[in-house]
């Protein structure tokens, strides 16, 4: 019987080769996290892994809320108050998807400021640019969007003058208020609006994205500082 | 299908064995699926786009709101008494502030708080209107005396009917050598009503 079995290593990576004969994803995975980068990077460089780790904690506590967080004007501050007070460690979800979404927006200007500081946006990479910023623009419509669900006074009057700004735009400023409020004032169409851009479309694009943004991350390799004294080989070119 | 336009005269063409003149099946099919694909992307994306946007411009639900008897003497001539009232059927969202001033017996300003600088509520001090949130300020007859607002107050229509005032919809004022007129449409804060400015928003 002892020579039927094999070792139990073997066992052990069994189902990791039946995945990896049918989807490749193992080797994919090892691809993605042994690729090779420059010698000279330093710290600096995780910002966006930082990011990726904060967005996967916003959308899990995201999710976590929703199971109790009602978007209706008469109940939404009472279920945010039943979170906070009632729900078993209801305070540290919803603490950490407040702070969380804090330190999003402060990890994302350190990633953006770096990559800006050491041009890494420039050729091959403007696309890793352009999907980043659009991430960006994602990132403040979850602010503005999140911010009116707690629906007390400050969330309120926050959103209006939130509003009143995009409005001030030329030509379609008006339009655009009446589109986010649905209609010229708030409303209870407007805080099911808002959520339902929270939690579906928002989080959804700003996912597909970062798919993209890693992909495009991962195909052109990462910059060196730009005090970098590697040299640069035939290989690299 | 490009290789169509390619030469000139190409509708002449007749000779089907002249592998400019004919379209592959390969290439039909891919532009047939395409466009198919666009055709269904259009159907699904027109009604989505109407449902998202329409509500919003379909104008909003609002009543009379009755102030009670127009000879109130809680109305004092020339002094702005505050009034809660609801102008809509959403309960506290439709609540609202106005500054009621008599004027004459059934003459009044009806004075909406909402500040024309980006919507904050503002109070009446006993000579001005005041915005807590960016410091704007208004004189007694709801023009801009100080900080960012761009135009007067809006003010609400009203009726007085069987002996009560009625308070209708908040529109929108300008100012004109120094004095306020109503205009008979609502615009956002924010939105200047006189200028060039003023051209750069159309109404909703």
């Amino acid at each position: 019987m002892s020579t039927l079995l094999p070792p139990p290593g073997e066992i052990a990576k069994m189902p990791v080769d039946w995945v990896e004969e049918r989807s490749g994803l193992v080797s994919v995975g090892k691809y993605m996290l042994f690729r090779n980068v420059p010698k000279d990077i330093s710290w600096l460089q995780t910002l966006g892994s930082a990011l990726v780790t904060v967005f996967i904690l916003q959308a899990t506590t995201g999710v976590l809320l929703a199971m109790y967080y009602q978007p209706d004007p008469d109940t939404a501050w009472m279920t945010i108050k039943f979170i906070t007070d009632d729900a078993t460690l209801g305070w540290l979800v919803r603490g950490m998807h407040k702070w969380g979404s804090s330190i999003m927006v402060v990890l994302l200007f350190l990633h953006m400021g770096r990559t800006f500081l050491f041009g890494a946006y420039k050729y091959p990479r403007e696309m890793t640019w352009i999907t980043g910023a659009i991430i960006f623009i994602l990132v403040m419509a979850m602010s503005f969007t999140g911010y009116l669900l707690v629906f007390d006074e400050r969330a309120y009057w926050a959103t209006i003058v939130g509003v009143n700004i995009n409005g001030t735009a030329p030509i379609l400023g008006p339009a655009l208020s009446y589109i986010l409020m649905v209609g010229p004032e708030i409303s209870t169409h407007t805080l099911s609006r808002f959520y339902a851009l929270h939690m579906l479309v928002l989080p959804g694009a700003i996912g597909g994205l970062i798919a993209l943004h890693l992909w495009l991350v991962i195909r052109l390799g990462v910059t060196s500082p730009p005090w970098s004294r590697m040299q640069v080989t035939e290989e690299d070119v | 299908m490009a290789e169509n336009g390619d030469k000139a005269g190409a509708a002449s063409y007749s000779d089907v064995n002249d592998p400019r003149a004919v379209i592959s099946r390969s290439k039909f099919l891919t532009g047939a699926t395409v466009a198919l694909g666009g055709l269904i992307g259009v159907a699904i994306a027109v009604p989505a786009i109407g449902y998202t946007v329409g509500p919003s411009f379909k104008g909003e639900d609002w009543f009379w709101s009755s102030f009670g008897p127009v000879d109130n003497p809680d109305f004092p001539e020339g002094q702005y008494i505050p009034v809660v009232f609801e102008r809509g059927k959403l309960g506290d969202l439709d609540r609202r502030v106005a500054f009621v001033r008599r004027d004459g017996a059934e003459e009044f300003t009806i004075m909406s708080n909402i500040c024309m600088h980006l919507g904050c509520p503002v109070q009446f001090k006993t000579t001005n209107f005041a915005c807590p949130c960016h410091g704007g300020q208004y004189d007694t007859e709801g023009i801009r005396t100080a900080g960012p607002p761009n135009r007067p107050l809006n003010r609400f229509e009203y009726k007085v009917e069987n002996g009560n005032l009625y308070v209708g919809r908040p529109f929108a004022t300008k100012e004109v050598d120094g004095k306020v007129v109503m205009t008979d449409e609502f615009k956002l804060p924010g939105i200047p009503t006189t200028g060039l400015l003023s051209w750069l928003y159309p109404s909703v």
